[in-house]
């Protein structure tokens, strides 16, 4: 299990199992983040077995095929499979501004310190780290700056985040 | 200028610290060569072939006095002494120690620079026009608006990880000196009928290996939609843009593989979305920004100076001088004037740190302590007294600054070339030189008249070959250094009343590097047999006569 940040702090506990292909490694009544594609064709069956669901996006996915599935979902992870791929700071915020998604955006794969600001920005509240990551450092990266000039999805959270505004 | 507010100051000083740490990390182990790259490239960093090249922005070209001779105490302190300003407005120092980049970033915080996302796959430098705010032909002072991207842009969360280098420029003036349509995005400022201002989006220009000239996506865009249509843009690239091939990343292949009608579609109906949101920008904003840049004060003076006139009468030197490196200003008795930086025996754009004190001074006495950095590598003084160009063409000409080759063939804009870049096919420096030497006459260089003349070692195209009237390429053929050139490029000329950019032709086989400065003689030699009238250009020329005739005198002897 990779680490689990939030702004505040490490995440102990976290309830979200990622499927990965078999079921049957899932207990019932679990929170389950299921890929793209499984979320379309079996939502159904899985809202029975499990306790809440989630989505896994990947940096191709389409967020049309889950605009309409939002109120079935309480997260949203979105795939980062390696750092320089920033699709995924686009789709959360298309996420948090024109979707209106206010539960949980997490950013899982290849999650480094250096990127948890900008991503904090994108939206995201929660953070997978990847393996090698120190957690009381990627969560020290949420604050690197204290002033912004951008209007990021960030203002739809719970997190304060920077002060925005021009310079003058 | 513009003058940072604490706010501003606060945003590049937490950046040197976030910089310190990740190249303390790097140097501990703790970050790999491949997680650090996109973090160093974003503060400027560039590891080219001898050492690492710190690029450091010169936003829209402007600096005051203060600046530049920190840009001299960073050459003396942590160079060798001198730096190089680029095609795109930044100046660049060839030998810093990587350890003593964040060092360096402090100072040029301490003057309110910085060197964020000069390079690497996100917004980069904006660039404008080096006479914006004192061109006579200016419809609108694009400088607050550059501003204001520059600050939108700096650290914008959603876009530091593009698929490719992204970059903006902004004209204002009815010539386009920023060479807006061979840009990512090129906005033009203009007014509407009641006077209102907004913006001609062209989208997809580039050089580089497909040399594209921008398409427009929006006639008139209203002011306050600046930054809302930017972001949508940037946002539909983002998320469109090609990533599985680094040659096909940037948006002008997006475009082109979307379709100009769709991807103007998808453009639109982002904006669309976002249009009433947050980034709507207000008259406040832009009235705040705007009262933060310095305003030059002027004395009510007579157009004409008259001991500018007697002199330039008895001495062709001067009157030369004030034909090529002086231009035209909106207020009555003053010029703005150009510091050639294209010299003998010295890479274009190259200054010591001697060179930037010693400019410095002349621009505390001669242009109210600002200057701007051309993209064709040269300083401008902005704001000089008419009856003070003597002494001030004096003082150039004592320093070596006062070629009076601006617009001429002697101009060359060159790339580091294969002297200092890894990605170099061949040289373009000592190819400058030749030709530099070539054409030292200025006789010739007047008779010859106005003539850009551009030099890449690659494909990459930093020395902006394509535009050039005659463009120089180096190519690699069985490990040998050749060049290819070509003709009829601009970066702005008029066609049909209209004006635009144009990619310039290839002539044919490429050349030997001894043979480039025969080469290029002959194309002139060719033109001046063609021309009809004393003020048609080079490039005129071609367009009128293609470049058939200058191919066959070119290669008429080889066969
Ligand atoms: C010395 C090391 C340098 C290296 C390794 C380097 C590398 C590159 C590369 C790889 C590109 C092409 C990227 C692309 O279009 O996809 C490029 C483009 C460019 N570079 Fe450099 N560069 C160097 C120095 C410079 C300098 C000194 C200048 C300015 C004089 C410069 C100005 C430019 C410009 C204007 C382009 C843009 C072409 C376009 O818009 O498509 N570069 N450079
Ligand atoms: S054009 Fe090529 S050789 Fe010249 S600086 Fe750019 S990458 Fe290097």
């Amino acid at each position: 299990m990779p680490k689990l940040i939030d702004h505040s702090g490490e995440r102990t506990g976290d309830p979200w199992i990622t499927y990965a292909g078999d079921a049957h490694a899932i207990p019932a009544g679990a929170c389950v983040i299921l890929p793209l594609t499984e979320f379309r064709e079996f939502a159904g069956t899985w809202k029975n077995h499990a306790k809440a669901l989630g989505v896994l996006l990947s940096p191709s996915d389409s967020l049309e095929l889950i605009a309409n599935d939002l109120d079935k979902l309480r997260l949203i992870a979105i795939d980062f499979p390696v750092f320089t791929d920033g699709r995924g700071y686009s789709l959360a915020h298309a996420l948090r501004s024109r979707y209106g998604w206010r539960g949980e955006l997490r950013a899982v794969g290849d999650i480094q310190q250096d990127q948890i600001y900008l991503l904090t920005r994108s939206g995201f509240d929660t953070f997978a780290l990847r393996d090698d990551q120190r957690a009381n450092e990627c969560v020290a990266a949420t604050d690197d700056f204290t002033h912004a000039y951008q209007w990021g999805a960030d203002r739809f959270g719970a997190r304060p985040g920077p002060q925005v505004r021009y310079g003058a | 200028m513009y003058r940072y507010t604490e706010f501003d100051q606060s945003i590049v000083d937490q950046r040197v610290a976030q910089f310190r740490g990740q190249t303390e990390r790097y140097l501990a182990g703790k970050l790999s060569e491949d997680e650090f790259r996109p973090l160093r490239l974003q503060n400027g960093l560039y590891v080219q072939k001898h050492a690492p090249m710190l690029r450091v922005a010169i936003p829209y070209g402007l600096i005051d006095t203060r600046q530049l001779r920190m840009f001299a105490q960073i050459a003396r302190t942590y160079d060798r002494g001198y730096g190089h300003f680029t095609t795109r407005q930044n100046i660049q120092y060839n030998w810093p120690a990587l350890d003593r980049v964040p060092d360096i970033l402090a100072d040029l915080a301490s003057v309110q620079m910085h060197a964020i996302q000069t390079s690497g796959n996100c917004i980069r430098n904006t660039t404008t026009d080096q006479f914006a705010g004192i061109a006579p032909d200016e419809v609108v002072n694009p400088l607050a608006w550059a501003e204001i991207i520059r600050q939108w842009s700096t650290i914008h969360p959603e876009f530091a990880h593009l698929p490719r280098k992204f970059k903006i420029a902004i004209n204002g003036a009815r010539a386009d000196r920023a060479a807006t349509l061979v840009h990512d995005i090129g906005l033009t400022a203009l007014t509407d009928q009641v006077g209102s201002i907004g913006f001609r989006v062209a989208v997809g220009g580039g050089l580089g290996r497909t040399p594209i000239v921008g398409v427009v996506v929006r006639e008139f865009l209203p002011w306050q939609d600046l930054i809302t249509y930017l972001e949508a843009i940037l946002r539909v690239y983002n998320l469109t843009g090609r990533r599985d091939n680094k040659y096909k990343a940037r948006i002008k292949i997006t475009v082109k593989e979307t379709g100009v009608a769709e991807f103007t579609q998808r453009i639109e109906d982002e904006f669309a979305r976002t249009k009433s949101g947050p980034t709507r920008l207000t008259r406040e904003t832009v009235e705040a920004i705007s009262a933060r840049f310095t305003q030059a004060t002027y004395a009510t003076l007579p157009e004409d100076d008259a001991g500018v006139v007697t002199l330039s009468a008895s001495n062709s030197e001067f009157a030369r001088w004030l034909k090529r490196n002086t231009h035209a200003h909106r207020v009555a008795g003053y010029a703005a004037v150009t510091l050639s930086l294209k010299r003998k025996g010295v890479p274009p754009g190259d200054a010591t740190a001697d060179e930037m004190d010693a400019i410095a001074l002349l621009a505390d006495r001669f242009s109210q302590g600002e200057l701007r950095v051309t993209h064709e590598q040269n300083l401008v003084f902005a704001d000089v007294e008419k009856r003070e160009l003597p002494e001030l063409w004096r003082e150039l000409k004592a320093l070596g600054f006062a070629s009076a080759n601006i617009g001429l063939i002697g101009n060359i804009i060159a790339c580091p070339g294969g002297d200092f870049c890894s990605l170099a096919n061949a040289v373009s420096i000592p190819v400058a030189e030749a030709i530099h030497d070539r054409f030292e006459s200025l006789d010739y260089q007047f008779d010859i008249g106005e003539l850009d003349l551009n030099i890449s070692g690659c494909i990459n195209a930093c020395g902006h070959h394509h535009v050039g009237h005659i463009g120089i390429l180096g190519v690699d053929k069985n490990g040998e250094e050749w060049y290819q050139v070509t003709i009829g490029g601009a970066q702005s000329i008029a066609i049909n009343g209209n004006d635009t950019a144009r990619i310039g032709k290839i002539i044919g086989p490429s050349f030997a590097r001894a043979d480039v400065p025969d080469v290029v003689e002959k194309l002139i030699q060719t033109y001046l047999g063609l021309r009809e009238r004393e003020d048609e250009r080079f490039v005129d020329v071609v367009a009128r006569t293609g470049i058939e005739p200058f191919k066959e005198n070119v290669y008429a002897e080889a066969n």
